[in-house]
């Protein structure tokens, strides 16, 4: 899982990614300079569980992603099954470009995951 | 290329100027854009983006664009910086490169790895934690965050140790001083500047301001800038004081104040989007301001889904460091969530999976085109 996400980071602008289960318990981590591991972990658990009780105000569905912009950079939330990737990424990113490897690095967590099952 | 085709060209500009002009919108500006970047028309192209980062400064499209088109205008000298930052780095190219990126692009998150990258290697250079300080306090003054004016002071303050005669570094430390009410402090600095030049207009000038405001309360800078952070705005309005100080980096943040008239109004304009099921808009107290609600769904319900994503969003861009909230797009087998921050208010959309996300985004714009003409009206 490490390498998937080492191959993720490097994306342009994509200044780190991890694996966190819903509560907030690190999978797997390559964070850049700046970044920790337990504040990454516990913002990212946080954001899941508002998102997941606003949603069950209207349906128990989940979500599949939740891209996050602010002023100076963008986060990226997707649900891989049992876990959630996120990827913390500059503003200027080609979105449409790192969403794709976004969703292949997800596509191939998952599938490692039910491998290892 | 063939004289019918030069005609076939110049007739498709004419038909996308008078789409841009009738029908404003991120996507007419991009088509022109778009086709004058085809015709290696770059300063006419960067002529129609200027204009749409203007009535459109939300639009990643048009923000994107932008900042493709200014690259694409430095980008022999950027590529030259860069080069030579690889093999012979002086903390001059680091902040040249540093202020192509600020001044140039307004990237202030790449101007500002530029310098932390410099300073890593140059610690000991004054002008690359000045260019730190004066990235922060852009920063500050957009999004009035804690963090960003905690480090603007970190970063003057190391600029004055290494060079006690550095004068921008002073001004700037004195002004964010004083906006977040340490006048003390402020003072302080100011006689510091006043004891090498006496007769400096501008400190003069803020030091005889500074004697107006009332010296109270508490004194801590941490304490003081969360304060700041919780108003979203200054203790201290510099521009109340009348104090003439460098327009690019003190301008003040648009709050983007929203009359609850013109929200109301202009959200009808998502009725006519498909796969809405509602739409609101909350305002800074998480007061629901406006409200469309086509199919059946509780307002009450609507507004809490937005206050809860928003609140865990803006805690969330605080503690990665990324500044202020602004967007959000949430997809699922539901359909979507879109929130958009304007000013200190929040817009919610909830769509089913009927409603496509680029009809969604016209939509916002749409809105927020009509909220600032009824607002202007009002």
């Amino acid at each position: 899982m490490k390498d998937i996400l080492k191959k993720l980071n490097q994306e342009v602008g994509v200044k780190g990614s991890v694996v966190v289960t819903h509560d907030g318990i690190v999978v797997a981590s390559e964070l850049g300079e700046g970044l920790e591991k337990d504040v990454v972990a516990a913002m990212a658990a946080s954001v899941i569980s508002a998102i997941y009780k606003a949603l069950s105000r209207v349906n128990n569905a989940g979500f599949a992603r939740f891209i996050l912009t602010a002023s100076y950079g963008k986060m990226v939330f997707v649900d891989t099954g049992t876990a959630f990737l996120v990827v913390v990424a500059d503003k200027s990113i080609n979105i449409d470009t790192t969403l794709l490897e976004i969703q292949s690095a997800a596509l191939r967590i998952k599938t490692a995951s039910e491998i290892k099952v | 290329m063939g004289l019918f085709d030069g005609f076939r060209r110049a007739r498709e500009l004419a038909r996308l100027e008078k789409d841009a002009r009738e029908r404003p919108s991120p996507i007419t500006f991009g088509a022109l854009a778009g086709k004058l970047i085809a015709a290696d028309d770059l300063n006419r192209a960067l002529e129609v983006v200027t204009e749409a980062m203007r009535l459109f400064p939300d639009s990643e499209r048009v923000q994107q664009t932008y900042k493709y088109l200014k690259k694409s205008k430095l980008e022999k000298e950027m590529h030259e910086i860069g080069r030579t930052l690889a093999t012979a780095p002086t903390p001059q190219l680091c902040n040249r490169l540093a202020h192509l990126y600020h001044r140039e692009l307004g990237d202030l998150d790449k101007a500002l790895g530029t310098l932390r990258d410099g300073v890593s290697r140059f610690p000991a250079s004054g002008d690359l934690h000045l260019g730190i300080g004066e990235i922060r306090l852009a920063r500050f003054h957009r999004d009035w965050l804690n963090k960003d004016g905690l480090e603007a002071i970190v970063h003057l303050k190391k600029a004055i140790t290494i060079d006690p005669s550095n004068y921008k570094a002073h001004m700037y430390l004195a002004n964010l001083y004083l906006e977040i009410g340490a006048v003390d402090k402020c003072s302080d600095v100011l006689r510091k500047v006043l004891k090498t030049t006496p007769d400096d207009g501008t400190a003069l000038e803020l030091m005889e301001k500074v004697k107006t405001v009332p010296s109270s309360g508490p004194t801590d800078e941490a304490l003081l800038l969360e304060q700041v952070e919780e108003r979203r705005g200054p203790l201290v309005d510099l521009s109340r004081l009348d104090i003439k100080v460098e327009s690019a980096i003190f301008k003040r943040a648009d709050l983007g104040r929203i009359a609850p008239e013109a929200a109301a109004t202009s959200i009808r304009s998502f009725e006519s989007l498909e796969g809405v099921i509602g739409a609101g808009m909350l305002d800074e107290n998480g007061k629901c301001i406006a409200k469309c609600i086509p199919a059946k769904l509780d307002a009450a319900v609507l507004g809490e889904m937005i206050g809860l994503v928003t609140h865990a969003a803006l805690d969330a861009s605080l503690k990665m460091d990324i500044g202020s909230f602004a967007r959000g797009t949430i997809e699922g087998s539901f359909g979507y969530f879109v929130l958009r921050r304007i000013g200190n208010h929040t817009l919610g959309i909830l769509a089913d999976e009927n409603a496509r996300p680029r009809d969604i985004d016209l939509a916002v714009n749409t809105f927020l085109g009509l909220i600032r003409r009824e607002s202007q009206e009002d």
